[in-house]
């Protein structure tokens, strides 16, 4: 990816962050842990644009794939262990390196 | 109508495959039939199809999920002054996504956007305020079905708490 492009990239991530600090006053509470996943995935996909791969990032974004954020609400309770396995995950990994 | 209305789920995973234009119009043809109080039609759509414009519309928009290949911006037309608007344009929301599915394509309702930032991106009038953004496109994958509540618990007969009696 060349400085522009990633520079757009940068701009779009900033503007989501932005938008959605603004838009959480108002939106479910839910609605935040959906960004920040959001915004996960989108600086993996920024990464690997750049080159930088690692099993760790393909891990992630996999499993934020597979979230299942499609019935929440009501699927709350999976959606928060989701989270919870992911950041054992994250400990594990940066344990080991 | 039952099915379409029981097969309608938020798509956020779209192919790349444009909206033809006839079925476009005719999403914004069920738009503009939609129920309205006292027939005042308060309403504005701008739609929008090329792809520089979704990727700015989006990049203020938290909620647009995935990337659709057209968009329908459902305004308050702020000079007709109505007190059911938001209603109104709720119901054109449901026309568009129904008759979406009715053409095979896959939408998202989505409320979390910045209103300012659309009105300058789309060179709206003051008195033009954006409401809802319905995304749209060909589904990429599957969704399955939502919960919801049973009827039993959200329907009363006569009055509230009454039952069916059968």
């Amino acid at each position: 990816m060349n400085s522009a492009k990633l520079e757009s990239e940068v701009i779009s991530i900033i503007c989501f962050l932005a938008v959605s600090a603004r838009e959480l006053m108002n939106d479910p509470k839910i609605y935040g842990p959906m960004r920040l996943m959001e915004t996960t995935q989108r600086l993996i996909e920024m990464a690997e644009k750049c080159g930088v791969r690692n099993e760790l990032f393909t891990e992630v974004a996999k499993r934020i794939e597979e979230a299942p954020l499609n019935d929440l609400p009501n699927s709350e309770d999976e959606f928060i262990q989701f989270m919870n396995d992911l950041i054992s995950l994250l400990v594990t990994w940066v344990k080991q390196s | 109508m039952l099915e379409i209305i029981k097969s309608r789920r938020s798509i956020r995973n779209f192919l790349e495959k444009p909206v033809p234009s006839d079925l476009f119009s005719s999403l914004l043809e069920a738009a503009r039939w939609a129920p309205s109080g006292s027939n005042m039609q308060p309403w504005v759509f701008v739609a929008v199809r090329e792809k520089d414009n979704i990727r700015k519309i989006k990049m203020f928009s938290p909620g647009l999920g995935g990337v659709p290949t057209a968009l329908i911006i459902l305004c308050s037309d702020g000079a007709i002054k109505e007190s059911t608007a938001i209603m109104d344009i709720s119901m054109a929301a449901q026309n568009v996504m129904l008759t979406a599915i009715d053409k095979g394509l896959g939408s998202c309702c989505v409320r979390s956007f910045d209103q300012k930032a659309l009105q300058a991106l789309l060179s709206l009038p003051s008195h033009i305020m954006p409401e809802l953004i319905i995304s749209l496109g060909y589904p990429a994958k599957q969704v399955k079905a939502t919960r919801r509540r049973p009827i039993e618990e959200i329907v009363h007969w006569e009055e509230y708490g009454g039952r069916l009696n059968e």
